[in-house]
């Protein structure tokens, strides 16, 4: 069923690398086949978003064939210095990335009711063609796949459309997967928790579990929201000054 | 100081002529290649330049290399540490985002994690700032050849027991790429600019930084002159949130060899599409 205030674009970059804590053993890290809930959520929060509303992932399309590739990487660490010459610790770490990875992603937001603060501010129409339109633009941020380093594109795309790599695979599983974070200012409780999941791709087609269907979950921290009141957040205001760009460019 | 309020998006085009642009640590620092033989440059060495780049203009800098500290700090905790009014508002996150920003310019660039042990807190978790400039890794035009050379060292580095005993020779690799080509492409966003308080001055700054990579970069892996920044394309977009996105303004640069075998910069046909209302300014390289 396709939601009123449903948003579809592809994302895609040379390099992608979506990992949980776990797959960052001693500084390592390794990525994942396919992008967790919580990457493909970041990446569009980067497009758009208010703490008015809640994006939610349906479902994602691989595109291109599952390729990794490893980079020999000298990060520094932040504090601490040799004993011997006082000069900066370097670690030596394999980061093994995807490579060439393009994704047609399709989701739709919610109103989150736990800032009722921002009842005013829930205008679906509005958000919805902002949100458009931000992906027309590729975001009002930068985007990345995962970490920070792996730079992507983003831009409206038809989901579904065009040929996938993996259009005639079959079903595919990936076993037991971070899905993503339940976070204090979404859930309303002061809590930080992980949620997982077991994905199934089916022709290349990945349907996500809503993160309230998901059943394995794991408390990390306790975690107070963050506050957005008039003194950090210009909700309607913004708006007014959104509104001469379309004026300008529609 | 004037507020950065025009999107950027940046292309860099940089020869490289016997040189090795950016060692792999563990490949016995041959030049980095991806597994399709393309050279890579990757996006942290491109920041390390900007950085001693503004070092050179007399920035302060938070990620200082050892070798070119300007302050006696031997780490990124002890010169964090050290700045007082960041630690008078340890407490406060915001506050201690904000005093980094506008301490060290490429903390307001290029972002930067302040590492803290988890304390009784219930948000004490460490305080990630994420800077408006962003650079995608660089990656060669065409497939790039890597020579090697076997190379001794026969000098004594201190004197033995018997002075007149000479030590055995030390052998080593030293690796370089013939030629290549490569692009680095980039973009400023205006939203993380308003957050970090990156302004129009420091664009400007990244932009000189840019045209002037290779300036006091020489070593013996990169001799002066094997490596030269041919172009910077530099497009202003007329609103914050840009005109196009970064996709399609980086796609309009096109870059093709017209040899089998480029060995040289003019072996290839440099040219650009412009997109209505969105012209390049473009620079060469110093």
């Amino acid at each position: 069923m396709k939601k009123e205030n449903s948003v579809e674009f592809k994302v895609s970059g040379r390099y992608a690398l979506f990992s949980d804590p776990i797959n960052r053993i001693g500084g390592e890290k390794f990525s994942y086949q396919v992008p967790t809930y919580q990457a493909l959520k970041g990446i569009l929060e980067s497009v758009y978003w208010k703490p008015t509303l809640i994006w939610i992932i349906d479902e994602v399309r691989v595109m291109n064939l599952i390729k990794t590739q490893s980079q020999n990487i000298r990060p520094v660490n932040f504090s601490g210095t040799s004993k011997g010459t006082g000069t900066p610790l370097n670690t030596l770490s394999i980061y093994t990335y995807l490579t060439n990875v393009e994704y047609q992603v399709k989701a739709h937001f919610e109103w989150n009711y736990n800032r009722p603060n921002l009842e005013k501010d829930r205008n679906e129409n509005k958000h919805y063609i902002v949100a458009k339109r931000m992906i027309n633009r590729g975001g009002r941020r930068d985007v990345f796949l995962g970490t920070r380093e792996c730079q992507a594109y983003v831009e409206p795309c038809k989901f579904g459309e065009g040929e996938g790599a993996y259009d005639h695979y079959g079903s595919l599983s990936f076993g037991l997967m971070f899905h993503g974070f339940d976070y204090p200012d979404e859930t309303g409780e002061d809590k930080l928790t992980a949620r997982l999941w077991s994905p199934v791709m089916n022709n290349g087609y990945i349907k996500f579990l809503r993160p309230d269907e998901c059943t394995i979950k794991r408390e990390l921290s306790s975690m107070k929201p963050k506050v957005f009141d008039e003194n950090n957040f210009s909700g309607l205001e913004e708006f007014e000054e959104e509104g001469d760009i379309i004026e300008l460019d529609s | 100081m004037s507020n950065f309020e025009n999107k950027i998006d940046f292309a860099v085009v940089i020869s490289v002529k016997n040189a090795n642009p950016n060692g792999d640590p563990l490949n016995g620092n041959r030049p980095r290649e991806n597994y399709d033989g393309f050279g890579e440059i990757s996006d942290v060495c491109i920041k390390r330049k900007i950085r001693n780049r503004f070092q050179d203009m007399d920035q302060a800098i938070f990620v200082q290399s050892d070798e070119r500290r300007t302050d006696g700090f031997r780490s990124l905790k002890d010169r964090a540490d050290g700045c007082e009014e960041l630690k008078k508002s340890s407490k406060d996150k915001e506050q201690y985002a904000k005093i980094a920003c506008e301490k060290w310019i490429d903390v307001r660039s290029f972002g930067q994690v302040f590492a803290f042990k988890k304390g009784g807190d219930d948000n004490s978790v460490s305080i990630g700032i994420r800077g408006p400039v962003s650079i995608h890794s660089a990656v060669s035009i065409s497939p790039i050849e890597i020579s090697s050379m076997q190379i001794t060292k026969s000098v004594n580095g201190e004197t033995g027991k018997d002075p007149d005993k000479k030590s055995p020779d030390t052998m080593g690799m030293k690796h370089r790429v013939e030629f290549g080509a490569y692009v680095i492409y980039g973009s400023i966003n205006t939203q993380l600019a308003t957050k970090t308080g990156f302004n129009q001055e420091d664009s400007e700054l990244v932009k000189k930084a840019l045209i002037t990579l290779f300036e006091n970069d020489c070593s013996s892996a990169r001799p002066d002159g094997s490596m030269e920044v041919c172009k910077l394309y530099w497009w202003k977009h007329n609103s914050k949130i840009g005109q196009y996105s970064s996709a399609k303004v980086h796609r309009t640069l096109r870059i093709a060899p017209t040899i089998e075998m480029p060995k040289d910069i003019n072996d290839y046909n440099i040219t650009h599409e412009t997109l209505d209302g969105l012209a390049p300014e473009i620079y060469d390289g110093i």
